[in-house]
């Protein structure tokens, strides 16, 4: 199954499960992200994500001046964005249960 | 981070990140910004965490701003640069056309075909261009067999050149690309000179029947209406069998006279073979009512006369006329047949 098309439904989650624990940039999110396992997320769909939902009030962002490069935009989660990835969790995890359920009993039906 | 951003990097972002903004003209000016406000800042993180050049990690600026307005739920559509299409460009939409692809996929399927019809338009053209007119639908150059051979031998040169191409696996270099247009353009050639054709074929038909008439003609193109055998002594004879030398009869009158008459058998004369002669036959004409007339045509007499010429009025010339000279067999030499078995009429005393 191509797990892009998947990931695309669950992207905001998991971005804001990433923010959740820890603030952090773009690419920084990015990096997690592929360390948390998702290999083949996209860099532009995460930017995206993160600029979709700071326009839509779920983020605060604030600049950190960095010694090394550019300035770095943090992202973190406001009481709007807790109060989504609330939702979007139980949205998926009951999604989830439907799925599982679905492929551990469709052998017993088949049989 | 293990570094400052150095300037060469800073101009590959820069680029990269001005191409993803053009890719992006459509989205109104504010959202664009909204959404993209920090995108020199992202990407130059991106590239300051490897050496691989930006497009290598990301794929193409297009490719970003794609996966970006899916992201960002912008519109996906890009109906801009529409004014600006280029021929490839929309060479390539074409292509991707389903009802296209799906054409372009059994197209190769259609090459032996294609094998063929180049030959075959290749000859053609010749003959239009150089014989001025060509026999539909094999072209022979006006050469008969030997142009059906020839334009045989084209076809089959031609599709073992493809078959060649084929196994080999090559695909059509820019040469023969140049070579199939030039063929293609023959095809057109040949084409319309088919559409030519009916005047070129309806000559060639009138030329035949000049060249083989359906009917008994002296050389001068006279049409021979009757023939009138004598014997050697002038006295005419009925009922004789004419053969050729493969035994084949000889019949075939001419149904119409020099001067344009009809000329029929006469409907109620004795039945015999159409290779006997003399043969009863009589000259059609209408009066001025419209009634058709029949007069009979003049025949020898019956009774033996002492002189050569025969009292019917037709003379046979000196040169014709039997002379002593000159002895007929006296029966009909025909091989294979057996000419005194058939139904003639006997000749009379």
């Amino acid at each position: 199954m191509d797990t892009t098309q998947l990931l695309k439904g669950v992207l905001d989650l998991a971005v804001l499960a990433v923010l959740d624990g820890e603030d952090g940039y773009g690419y920084d999110v990015v990096r997690r992200l592929r360390a948390g396992g998702l290999e083949e997320v996209g860099d532009a769909s995460v930017y995206g994500t993160l600029r979709r939902l700071y326009a839509a009030g779920h983020l605060t962002s604030y600049v950190v001046p960095s010694a090394e490069g550019p300035h770095r935009k943090y992202y973190g989660l406001n009481v709007s964005g807790r109060a989504q990835l609330e939702i979007a969790t139980k949205t998926w995890q009951g999604f989830a249960d439907t799925m599982a359920a679905l492929l551990t009993t469709d052998p017993e039906v088949a049989a | 981070m293990t570094g400052a951003t150095s300037v060469g990097r800073q101009a590959e972002v820069a680029e990269y990140a001005a191409a993803v903004r053009a890719a992006l003209t459509d989205v109104p000016a504010d959202r664009c910004e909204e959404l993209l406000e920090d995108l020199e800042d992202h990407l130059a993180e991106v590239a300051a965490d490897g050496d691989a050049p930006l497009e290598f990690r990301l794929g193409s600026p297009r490719h970003y701003a794609d996966e970006l307005r899916t992201a960002a739920g912008l519109p996906v559509a890009p109906p801009a640069e529409d004014d600006q299409v280029g021929l490839t460009e929309l060479v390539t939409r074409l292509r991707s056309w389903a009802p296209v692809r799906q054409v372009e996929a059994f197209l190769p399927e259609l090459r032996p075909a294609w094998w063929v019809v180049r030959a075959w338009a290749a000859v053609t053209a010749v003959d239009v261009v150089f014989v001025g007119g060509t026999s539909f639908p094999v072209p022979t150059l006006g050469l008969g067999p030997v142009g059906l051979l020839i334009t045989g031998a084209a076809i089959a040169w031609s599709v073992r050149l493809g078959l060649q191409a084929r196994a080999e696996g090559r695909e059509p270099g820019r040469h023969a690309a140049l070579v199939n247009a030039g063929l293609g353009l023959l095809t057109l050639v040949a084409l319309v000179g088919l559409a030519d054709g009916p005047g070129v074929a309806t000559a060639e038909r009138v030329y035949v029947e000049d060249a083989q008439p359906d009917h008994l003609v002296h050389e001068d193109g006279t049409p021979i209406t009757n023939i009138l055998p004598f014997s050697s002594t002038g006295e005419p004879l009925t009922g004789v069998l004419l053969y050729d030398q493969d035994g084949r009869p000889i019949d075939g009158l001419a149904d119409v006279t020099v001067d344009g008459e009809s000329v029929e058998t006469v409907p109620d004369a004795p039945l015999q073979p159409g290779n006997a002669y003399p043969q009863q036959r009589q000259v059609l004409s209408w009066d001025q009512y419209g009634e058709e007339t029949a007069v009979p045509m003049p025949l020898p007499s019956i009774a033996p006369s002492a002189g050569i010429e025969p009292s019917t009025g037709i003379e046979p010339s000196t040169g014709v006329a039997p002379s002593a000279g000159v002895t007929p067999e006296p029966g009909p030499a025909v091989p294979g047949e057996t000419p005194g078995t058939g139904p003639g009429a006997p000749p009379t005393p």
